[in-house]
């Protein structure tokens, strides 16, 4: 009935999206869809102070043809509701004005509005009176028609014309008694009414979820809760049904189309919004760019290969007419300009993602690669026909990654200057937890189910609650409606985040572009788009990424040219240094960039990189996209030559030929969509944007139907297109571009050069970029000790902070430094050294308790004992610590004995296990190298002879737990790395399995291990039979 | 005024339009009675996680009846039959 094209013109003007937070059951995009089906020419989105839906809103109602209307629902500091309507440039600027006052004013989450800045916003914008907790509903509900009066006179005001009675029904007992008395009102005042269905969800369908929200929203049960709304009848109704709702005021129901009308802004930014950036007199952001460009093509070109220089200089030339065109000067000046700063400030930095595509980005030093040396094109980062602009990431240490955010905000000024925010979504396991507390579920049942789903051992969640509760379960409340709740949950906002470096930096104050809000780091401010959002509007942000390899590798160059005397310049490493390949093919890439976990060092020899091309592919391949994808082992058979190469038809040839017929680079999902399915680049972008980190099922769906219905029009089977989409689909966001694979492979190449040729300070530096990497640091000293390098522990005397490089007789050694001692790591530590440097060494206890009683507690004085800091003073540790209470106590008063009684020796695992408590670190050596002789009685191998032993043997092995990973994709099946003195081992557990392994674990620091030995190439791994924990034999 | 609420609710005979919407008339004291006009209509959707048994969705309406009876009676659209929930005098 509702689709009768005799339907009463009706537009919703007081609507939520789930970008109300909890408030609101169904995305914009349902909305848009569910009003372009009921025939409705416009819609308003009226989110809960802000306008985080805009922009999907905006797109998604002009996909289905509905014309979109922008606003916001606010809470007065009363506590009474407005809703606000853009009507056009000017309203839209007010809003968000006003939200972001109010949003900053507040605190996170709460932002109620003033009635002065209400009355100083109110340009361009249309106001009606609210829902049952308006501005005059509220106080005629509580009888107050004084106070509703003044209420309404009051916005009359403020707004003249543009105020609207809004007339709220939705099948409530009193609706009509209340709108009654609020078109009375609207009468006397001669201000006219409009009717209204406060939607919060597409269809009444949707009404379980809602409450299911509100529940999450006031941390309660449904059985337990209070103020619910009565019925599920604020779903966004079709004309028929409100004109039967307002059979007795038809005129408010008109009156709709009459606001709509009034609100004819358009949500276009138009041409970019970039702050002007200083450049000399007389010259244009375009002339400064070209001059700057100029000179570095200068630099980084003009002493090789005269041709390359030629090929540079016509490269940039045609780089900066497409920058030109699209007017993208200032923003590449901006760039230049932080990457400058950073230089300057000493802050290592380097561009990554598609901007290393362009000679533009390696002559302003933003990115360190050169692109025409590794064939990347520009065109994927930045072409005339791209319907999007891609932003620049750039990565800087970590240490000096905030100074270079404050510049910005500095230089640019606080007000134009903002955070993307990222919006926090409903996963499934959260999903799971939510809706079983709202529904009542035991936490125990919950918890089991939240497992199974965590680790993926069903297929479906249904499959996870016939597991725990029992095939009969399903049938029966509260799991019949769990199960389709979760469902319906994961992919809900929950919250804004603040992204992890996206910066928006604009010419005009951001805060009239789009609002801005508190974020939960102190002081820090978000705009209210994710990046997604920024894009689609145009603004485009600048990435300013943390990356602790960076500061990894610039400490390791500074201490080299410190303690070796040798300079070493990055940017002119050679990279094609054989020692580098031969680390690679070997997997001695512990502590290294990139390279380094457990299936790259896997993947390392049965690739057998020997040209930082290989090293690209690497570690591009050993990705979550290309794993999914079921494209790595084909890859690597291909790559030795066991199998032919294969492509999953002829039309992808060209986009696969370098790679094996195998998608290893995100680029490639765009090209072989062009190729097999004949997309456009805007259909490209549409693909590009479903597939990414939010994704979202309807849009892949749309995408799908789109691609397979283009392969079918180029003959394509429709099995090879499925499965070539399957593999797209896999392959998703998880995957690389080649630019930066390639910016990424540099960074791991200048740390497996660095390990190859400065060990010592390669570890020294590796140690102090903490925490960062995929091993803990007790690894990485078991690593530096099996490659011969002496690691010495903190010493009170001999260490620093930091760790160092110092010489042990005539080989230089690791000397760790003593913020590994626990307790140490932060001020008191820092505050300990600076007695040092002060008072000189602390000669014994008592000197040291009382010199440093300001800096340490006792409990730290304890763990530097422990850890053997205090050895050089020549008394053994034990009567060391007898002693500790009394000297401390003796530093600040009258003197008690502190002589210890004779105490025994502690044993070596007794010593070992003192340090490992005092620094989490294998000190004295590897627990198991004490227990090897009793572990050989047992009858267990050390690690390392797994190398040698044959496919299928069986096999005990022991050691410490370094590692555990249950991978998603895995099926519940978990990976183990353990270690022991020889040498990491690798361990795969049946998901059986877990449970005893973890309770070995829990049980003692070694664990036995019996299994059979699974060979693959040089690949070996322990499929584990038993475990144990260790125990010594007395 | 008086209000006198049916607790529990009693179950009535109603025949209702063609479309099943809303009231024409209803059994009252042994007699058939004309609906006159209705007043007020509204649903109540509660209890709906604990099944169909536990869940609560009605159709409200508030009428007059030609004999100037003035009451609230309800469908309960589980199970499509009509019940008394208040008379007001």
């Amino acid at each position: 009935m509702d689709c009768d094209a005799t339907s009463p013109a009706f537009t919703h003007l007081h609507c939520h999206s789930h970008y109300s937070f909890l408030d609101g059951a169904s995305s914009p995009e349902a909305l848009a869809r569910r009003a372009a089906d009921l025939g409705q020419p416009a819609l308003a989105l009226t989110d809960w102070h802000g306008l985080y839906g805009a922009i999907s809103f905006d797109r998604a109602c002009r996909a289905v043809g509905v014309r979109p209307i922008h606003g916001a629902e606010i809470a007065l500091v009363d506590g009474r509701h407005l809703t606000l309507l853009v009507k056009d440039a000017s309203g839209w600027r007010s809003l968000c004005r006003l939200l972001t006052a109010a949003q900053l004013a507040g605190s996170k989450g709460h932002a109620p509005v003033a009635p002065e800045l209400l009355a100083a916003h109110t340009a361009g914008l249309l106001c009606l009176t609210g829902c049952r907790h308006g501005a005059l509903a509220a106080p005629l509900l509580a009888d107050d028609e004084d106070r509703a009066r003044r209420s309404a006179r009051w916005l009359r005001e403020c707004f003249g014309d543009d105020l609207w009675v809004e007339l709220p029904r939705n099948d409530r007992a009193d609706d009509r008694a209340l709108t009654h008395r609020l078109a009375r009102l609207a009468d006397r005042l001669s201000v006219g009414t409009v009717a209204s269905a406060n939607v919060h969800y597409a269809t009444p369908q949707d009404g379980p979820l809602a409450d299911v929200l509100a529940c999450i929203r006031a941390g309660t049960t449904l059985e337990a809760a209070r103020g619910l709304r009565p019925n599920h009848r604020h779903h966004l109704a079709g004309g028929a049904e409100m004109a039967g709702r307002f059979a007795d005021r038809p005129e408010a129901v008109a009156n709709t189309s009459l606001v709509a009308a009034r609100c004819t802004f358009v949500l276009d930014f138009g041409p970019h919004h970039f702050p002007s950036i200083p450049v000399p007199r007389g010259r244009t952001p375009d002339d400064h760019l070209l001059a700057l460009c100029r000179a570095g093509v200068t630099d980084r070109y003009a002493a090789g290969d005269p041709a390359a220089w030629h090929r540079a200089v016509a490269q940039l030339d045609h780089e900066l007419a497409v920058i030109g065109k699209l007017g993208l000067a200032p923003y590449f000046l901006l760039v230049a300009d932080v990457v400058r700063f950073a230089r300057a400030e000493g802050v290592p930095c380097q561009g990554r993602g598609s901007a290393a595509g362009s000679v533009a980005s390696y002559t302003l030093g933003i990115s360190r690669v050169d692109p025409l040396a590794h064939r990347l094109l520009f065109e994927r980062f930045l072409s005339e026909e791209r319907a999007s602009l891609p932003d620049i990431d750039i990565d800087f240490g970590h240490l000096g990654r905030e100074a270079v955010i404050q510049y910005l905000y500095r230089t640019y000024g606080e007000a134009h200057v903002g955070m993307a925010c990222t919006v926090q979504t409903y996963h499934r396991k959260g999903a799971v937890r939510d809706v079983g507390k709202v529904l009542g579920i035991p936490s125990p049942t919950l918890d089991a189910v939240a497992t199974r789903v965590r680790r993926s051992l069903d297929d479906t969640l249904a499959g996870a609650v016939v597991a725990v509760a029992g095939e009969a379960a399903l049938a029966s409340p509260p799991w019949g409606y769990f199960v389709a709740l979760c469902e319906q949950l994961v992919g809900t906002p929950r919250h804004l985040g603040i992204h992890n470096g996206g910066v928006v930096v604009t010419g005009p104050p951001l805060g009239e572009l789009v609002p801005l809000e508190r974020a939960s780091m102190a002081g820090r401010v978000v705009v209210q788009w994710d990046k997604d959002s920024l894009e689609l509007a145009g603004l485009i942000k600048l990435d300013v990424l943390a990356l602790q390899a960076l500061d990894l590798v610039a400490e390791a160059v500074r201490l080299v040219e410190q303690h070796e005397g040798i300079v070493i310049d990055l940017d002119t490493l050679p990279l094609d240094d054989p020692a580098v390949f031969d680390l690679l093919c070997a997997a001695g890439t512990t502590g290294t960039f990139q390279v380094e976990s457990r299936a790259q060092q896997q993947a390392l020899p049965q690739h057998a990189p020997r040209t930082f091309g290989d090293l690209v592919a690497q570690i591009s391949i050993i990705r979550p996209g290309p794993l999914q994808g079921g494209m790595v082992h084909p890859y690597l058979r291909r790559r030795r030559g066991e199998e032919p190469v294969r492509y999953p038809h002829p039309l992808l040839e060209p986009v696969l030929r370098d790679t094996l017929g195998v998608i290893v680079y995100q680029e490639q999902v765009l090209e072989v969509a062009t190729a097999l399915a004949g997309f456009t680049l805007g259909e490209g972008d549409d693909l590009r944007r479903a597939m990414g980190s939010r994704r979202s099922e309807d849009k892949m769906r749309a995408v799908e139907a789109r691609f397979l219905a283009g392969a079918g029009g180029r003959g394509v089977p429709e099995a090879v297109a499925a499965e070539v989409f399957r593999q797209i689909s896999a392959f998703a966001g998880y995957g690389f571009p080649r630019s930066h694979a390639v910016a990424f492979a540099r960074l791991a190449y200048e740390t497996c050069w660095l390990k190859a040729h400065h060990p010592v300070t390669f570890y020294v530096a590796r140690l102090n970029a903490q925490p960062g990497g995929f091993y803990p640091p007790g690894v990485i000293v078991g690593d530096a000790r099996r490659h011969g390098i002496a690691v010495l522990g903190p010493d009170l005397g001999a260490s620093a902070h930091d760790c160092g490089v110092e010489r042990a007789g005539d080989t230089p050694a690791v000397r760790l430094g003593l913020r590994y001692v626990r307790g140490l790591s932060g001020v008191g530590g820092r505050a300990l050294i600076a007695e040092r440097d002060r008072g000189g060494p602390f000669r014994d206890l008592a000197d040291l308790c009382r010199r440093g009683r300001h800096a340490l507690t006792p409990e730290a004085i304890t763990a530097l004992i422990a850890a053997g800091s205090c050895d050089s003073w020549g008394i053994a540790r034990r009567p060391l610590l007898w002693s500790l209470a009394a000297t401390w106590h003796n530093a600040t008063d009258l003197p008690l004995p502190v002589a210890p009684p004779p105490l025994p020796e502690a044993t070596p695992p007794e010593a070992l296990a003192g340090e490992s408590w005092a620094t989490g670190l294998p000190l004295g050596g590897h627990l198991a190298a004490t227990q090897r002789a009793a572990l050989a009685a047992h009858g267990a191998l050390p690690l390392a002879a797994l190398a040698d032993l044959p496919d299928g043997a069986s096999v005990t092995v022991a050691g410490r737990l370094v590692i555990l990973q249950c991978p998603p994709t895995a099926n519940g099946v978990a990976f183990v790395t353990i270690e022991d003195e020889t040498a990491l081992g690798n361990l795969v557990l049946s998901p059986a399995m877990d449970r005893r392994w973890r309770a070995a674990v829990h049980a003692a620091p070694l664990v036995v291990v019996t299994g059979r030995v699974q060979r693959r190439g040089h690949t070996v791994n322990v499929q584990v039979a038993t475990v144990e924990p260790w125990r010594p034999p007395h | 005024m008086t209000i006198r609420r049916f607790a529990p609710t009693r179950p009535i005979a109603v025949v209702a339009d063609a479309r099943g919407d809303s009231p024409t008339r209803l059994r009252w004291r042994g007699r058939w009675e004309g609906v006159g006009a209705i007043a007020a209509t509204w649903d109540l959707t509660e209890g709906w996680w604990r099944g169909e048994t536990g869940a609560t969705r009605r159709r409200y309406f508030r009428l007059l009846t030609h004999s100037g009876l003035l009451c609230v009676i309800y469908r309960d659209l589980a199970s499509g039959r009509w019940y008394f929930e208040q008379i007001i005098d």
